[in-house]
Formats: C-alpha cells, structure tokens, sequence
C-alpha cells in the first residue's frame, strides 16, 4: 500500500465518474494535441509545396500577391488575362528554365450547390508540379480530361471512361487521374489550354504563368527583368507564403479560441470532480488524519489522484488524436482558407510533451482549491458522533 | 512507574454561534505506563473532547498537556501530526474503515502517512492474531461489527503506539463481541499496552483498573 494505490482506490470509488472525467480531459488533450500538430505540420506542408512545386515565380496581370496565390495554388478567377505573347515572352526570358501557362475557370452547376474548378494547362506544368503522378496518360487531344483524385472518387470515374460535364454540355475522355496530392489539386478538373480557352472563349488568353529558374540566385533580377513587360505583375513563391500564412492566421484565430473553450470545459470537468470527491470524504479525511495522516498527505492524495486523472486522460487523448488524425484533418482543413499538399498535422515530441505538460499543469491546478479544502478539514468536527 | 499522560487545568471551550460551550473544565489527571483507565459520563459530558485532547487531534483552550513527558501543547501541527502517529492510536465507535479498502489494507492505511514500511509487513500478523485470518481480504461491507472493530483495532496497533485511545469502541456492538473487544483490550494492557477508554456501559467499565466519572466537563470521581 502507498499512495498511489490508495488513490488509485478512490478514483475507482466512482468508476463512471471518473471515466467521465478522463474522457472530458482527453477531448481537451486530442484538440490540443492536434491544433499543436498542425502548427507544426501546416509551416511544413506549406513550405514543402511551395519548394515542391518547382515554381519560383508567379506571373500574372496587375493585382495583389494574395490573388496570384488563390489563382495558382487555389483556383480563381480575375477578369483580367495576360496573352499568349506574353507567355512566349516570359519563357524566353533570359534566366527562366520553364514556364507554364494556366487558365483558369469555376462553372457552378444549374442548381446552384456546386462549383466546379477548371485549369487549361501547357504541358510544362507537368515540370512545374514534380509532386503529381498521374495515372493513365497525359492529354491525347482536345476532348482529354485529367481528373484530380477527388474528383475522380466523386464522379467515379476510372482511367478511359467518359465524363459528361454538366455545365459545359460536353463529352471528354478521362486519359489520366492524379494520384492524391492532399492539396487543393485533388478537386480540379484539367483540360488542354487550348480547349480550355476555346470552351470559355478566351482565345490566347492565360490567367497566369508559373516560372521555375535556372538559378535562385537571379531570382531578383529575373523578377525585375519580367515586370519591365507591360501588365506584368510577378511574385515570389516566398511572397505567396507569407501572404498565405497571413490570411489564415484568422481561422487559426478560430481554432485557439475552440481549443481554449475545450480545456476550459475539461478544467472545470476536472474542478468539479475533485472538489465533490474532497467534498463527499470530509469524515474520511478526518479519521485519516486522527490515525496518523497529515495536512500534506492529505494535499499529496488530491493532487496524485487529480494527476492520475490527467495523466489517463492526456492518455486517451493522444493516442485518440493519433487514431483520428484523418478526421481531425478533415475538420480543421474546414476552417483553413488555403489547404497545402501533404499531410497537415505532424506530430513529434515537443507536441507530445508540451500538451502532456499543459494537461497537467492545467488539472493541477483545479486540484489546489479542492486540496487546500482538504487540508483544513478539523478532525474533531468531521468523526463528530452527532 | 512513569507518567506517561498527564493534563494539568485542561479547558477546552467550543463557539456555537454566540454560545461558548465549557466543555471541559479544569480537568487534571495522570495516568501511568500500562495502566487501563475507563472513562465513564452522560451524553455530554465531554468524554470525547477529552479524549481528543490525550489523542493530540485538537488543542486545548487552557492548560497543559504531557505526553510521554513531550508538552504537546507547544507542538506545531506538523509536529503534533508526526508525534500522533508515533505514540497514539485511536478505535472509534464507528469504526471508521475505509469502504474501499480491504481490511488487510485499512490495516496498512497509517504506514502510509509514516512511510514505515517495515511496519506494514505486520498488518497480516495483527489481524490473525485478532482471529481475522480468513477476512484479510474482504471490505467493511463484508465485515460483521465485531469483525470492522477488531479491524479497526488492528490498525490502531501498526504503528506500535504507546497509547491506545478508545471511544465508545463497544457503543454499535452487541454484548458478547463488546465483551471480545474488551477482553482484547485487557490482553494488550497486559502486555503492557496504555489503554484509555470511553464508554457508557458500566459492566465493561469495572473491567478496567481505574474509572473516571465526567460530568459537565469536569471530573467528579475517580474509582
Ligand atoms: N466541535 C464542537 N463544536 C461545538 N460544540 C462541541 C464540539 N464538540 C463537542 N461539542 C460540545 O461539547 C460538549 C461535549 O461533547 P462531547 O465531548 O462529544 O461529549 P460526550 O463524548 O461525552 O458525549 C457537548 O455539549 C457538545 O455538544
Ligand atoms: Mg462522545
């Protein structure tokens, strides 16, 4: 017998409410532990895409970096186009190892619920995107149509089956499916440039041009080189990273003030618990101390039984938030205006063990108030016959 | 022999609202290694505040108290604590298991608080020789009142006290395990144990060496 078993003994006094109590915690301890893993899985995965890509530069007609970066990476439409001159111009440019063009269109269907994302694209993008696989083979003629993953799932086509796109009144061909990418290419629609520009009447007209370098040394200079063009307006990847990085701080907003509501609620799961267990052994607590038990060992027993609490608890959140991590994925990409490819929470030891430490600390300290009880029970009046 | 409790003009008054109840008044007596003192006394009259008073679980208003020589009314309740668990130990009426435990365990409960564990090797040992061989693993709940008090007896002893405080240890027993208890009692003051104990019946008074009759919070006898 120690203290430890002892309080082991309370806490099974009350099975379900303890059980109750862990699972509150453990909520509190699966957020945290994801809306952690995601800080550091989000920086990454961004970084990781924008160095992926291979595309150094973005050229596109006047606008603002936030634009440039929702219209390649996001899908997008502004009214304004460059021209395949440019294009031509922009890839011959000195420094530029490869360009390529993109046109972009949304089309939402008759009724109005659904918004399908289109990109006519040169076969340099396959260059521009080393992170895409694609299944089946690249465009054989005007009619081909490439599917992004989750298109494919949710219209189920395979390699070789027709597609018949609703808003566009046409047939194609489904010639290749990317392989997955976690990102926002998953739920594209990708046509030959020149059929897109002929279906959305924007002969020899691009929304954008992606740039990979031949060097990233001359990368201001190229960029330089590239805006004495008339309408040009040009980015950097780096740019559109802080620009998205930005722009989704206030759905991280949203996510810490849902992650503080959580281990507020759990706090008080764990207050309440601990102060009615103090509460309801007040006699206990009294006889305890006439055999031999003092106000520490008293403090000692709350504070390891509200530990253990915790511990279990963060316990059960962990591995939870590792078993969920596809569905916690799921839920804060909802709140994300910009998804990168790859995987958004990545988990390592410093989440681990700064949400083990933030869970304890936090039960902990719901426990001084219950332990400081405790520790003023009179003996004499709680083993009163009367 | 020596003196192992001694109380010198101990008052001990208790706040009920506007009220100050005396509880006890003036109250001096001694009492020596190895004997066996009853304390007898209406409802009332203050048999348990004195015997928390010996116990060192509360400290008297006015006076003095000597315990194995050590005045423990200048003790800190730290000290009191650790001085409590080394010299007394306390059976009550209601025996005051814990229900979670086995009494095995309620038995090592005080170990817990002195980290003697050697002493917890002795548990076993205490409830065999107090016939509880075959109930070392059953809860209170499991227990006849005989059996609970013998634990609770037991576990007063883990901790080899100098002093075993009683308080109406028989009041929720029937007459023949009161009489076990009683004669548990005397067998450990034979061997050398101080018993002081609280109680109405005066059968099981006359058992002990002396009797100190309580009234009012003063002692008005002594046999
Ligand atoms: N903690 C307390 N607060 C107020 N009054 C108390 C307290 N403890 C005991 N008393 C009062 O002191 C008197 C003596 O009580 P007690 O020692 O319990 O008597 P006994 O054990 O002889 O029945 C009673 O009048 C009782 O009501
Ligand atoms: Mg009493």
């Amino acid at each position: 017998m120690n203290i430890f078993s002892l309080a082991g003994k309370n806490l099974a006094r009350h099975r379900i409410r303890t059980i109750l109590t862990m699972l509150g915690v453990g909520i509190a301890a699966a957020t945290l532990f994801s809306i952690l893993s995601f800080e550091v899985g989000y920086d990454q995965a961004l970084k990781e895409e924008i160095e992926g890509s291979g595309i150094h530069l973005f050229v596109s007609t006047e606008g603002c970096p936030l634009e440039a970066a929702s219209l390649i990476l996001h899908g997008g439409e502004i009214p304004k186009f460059l021209t395949m001159e440019r294009f031509r111009q922009v890839k011959s440019a000195e420094g530029v190892k490869e360009a390529a063009g993109f046109l972009i269109f949304s089309l939402t269907s008759p009724e109005g619920d659904k918004v399908d994302l289109f990109y006519g694209i040169t076969d340099e993008a396959l260059k521009l995107k080393p992170n895409w696989k694609v299944q089946g083979t690249w465009f054989r003629d005007e009619n081909s149509i490439i599917l992004g993953s989750e298109v494919a799932k949710v219209e189920k086509r395979e390699v070789g089956d027709k597609i018949y796109i609703e808003t566009l009144d046409l047939d194609f061909e489904v010639v290749g499916i990317l392989e997955q990418t976690y990102g926002q290419d998953d739920g594209f629609y990708f046509l030959p440039l020149e059929t897109a520009q002929k279906l959305f009447k924007k002969e020899n007209k691009l929304t954008a041009v992606g740039v990979q370098l031949a060097d990233l040394f001359q990368l201001q200079s190229v960029k330089d080189r590239l805006e004495t063009l008339p309408d040009v307006y040009v980015v950097t990847a780096e740019q559109i990273n802080q620009e998205i990085m930005r722009f989704i701080g206030g759905s991280k907003a949203l996510m810490y003030s849902m992650l503080l509501i959580a281990l507020a609620l759990s706090t008080l799961g764990v207050l309440n618990t601990v102060l009615m267990a103090t509460l309801e052994r007040q006699q206990e607590f009294g006889y305890m101390r006439c055999i031999g038990a003092g106000k520490k060992d008293l403090i000692i027993l709350i504070l390891v039984e509200t530990a253990a609490v915790c511990l279990i608890g963060w316990a059960i959140g962990v591995v939870g938030g590792f078993v969920f991590s596809s569905f916690a994925e799921n839920w804060i990409r909802q709140f994300l205006a910009y998804v990168p490819a790859g995987h958004l929470l990545r988990p390592n030891t410093q989440v681990v063990s700064t949400s083990l430490a933030l869970t304890m600390a936090l039960g902990l300290m719901a426990a001084i108030y219950p332990a400081f009880k405790a520790s003023r029970v009179s003996p004499v009046e709680a083993i009163r016959n009367d | 022999m020596t003196k192992i409790i001694e109380l010198l003009n101990v008052g001990k008054n208790y706040r009920r609202g506007n009220e100050e109840i005396h509880a006890l008044s003036d109250v001096s007596l001694e009492a020596r290694t190895g004997q066996f003192l009853a304390i007898v006394g209406p409802s009332g009259s203050g048999k348990t505040t004195l015997l928390q008073q010996i116990g060192c679980v509360d400290l008297p208003t006015s006076g003095r108290i000597l315990i194995d020589g050590e005045d423990v009314t200048k003790l800190s309740d730290s000290q009191l604590t650790h001085f409590r668990s080394r010299t007394i130990g306390f059976v009550f009426q209601r025996f005051f298991l814990l229900p979670t435990l086995t009494a095995l365990e309620n038995v090592k409960l005080p170990c817990v608080f002195t980290k003697h564990n050697a002493h917890q090797t002795k548990a076993d040992e205490l409830l065999k020789h107090l016939g509880l061989g075959d109930r070392l693993h059953h809860r209170p709940s499991q227990l006849s009142g005989g059996e609970m008090q013998r634990v609770a007896i037991a576990r007063a002893l883990v901790n080899q006290p100098r002093i075993l405080l009683a308080d109406e240890p028989t009041g929720n027993l029937d007459s023949s395990s009161a009489h076990s208890i009683i004669s548990i009692f005397r067998e450990l003051n034979e061997s050398g144990l101080t018993v002081l104990m609280v109680t109405h019946n005066m059968e099981l008074a006359s058992m002990a060496q002396q009797i100190l009759y309580l009234k009012d919070g003063r002692i008005t006898k002594v046999e």
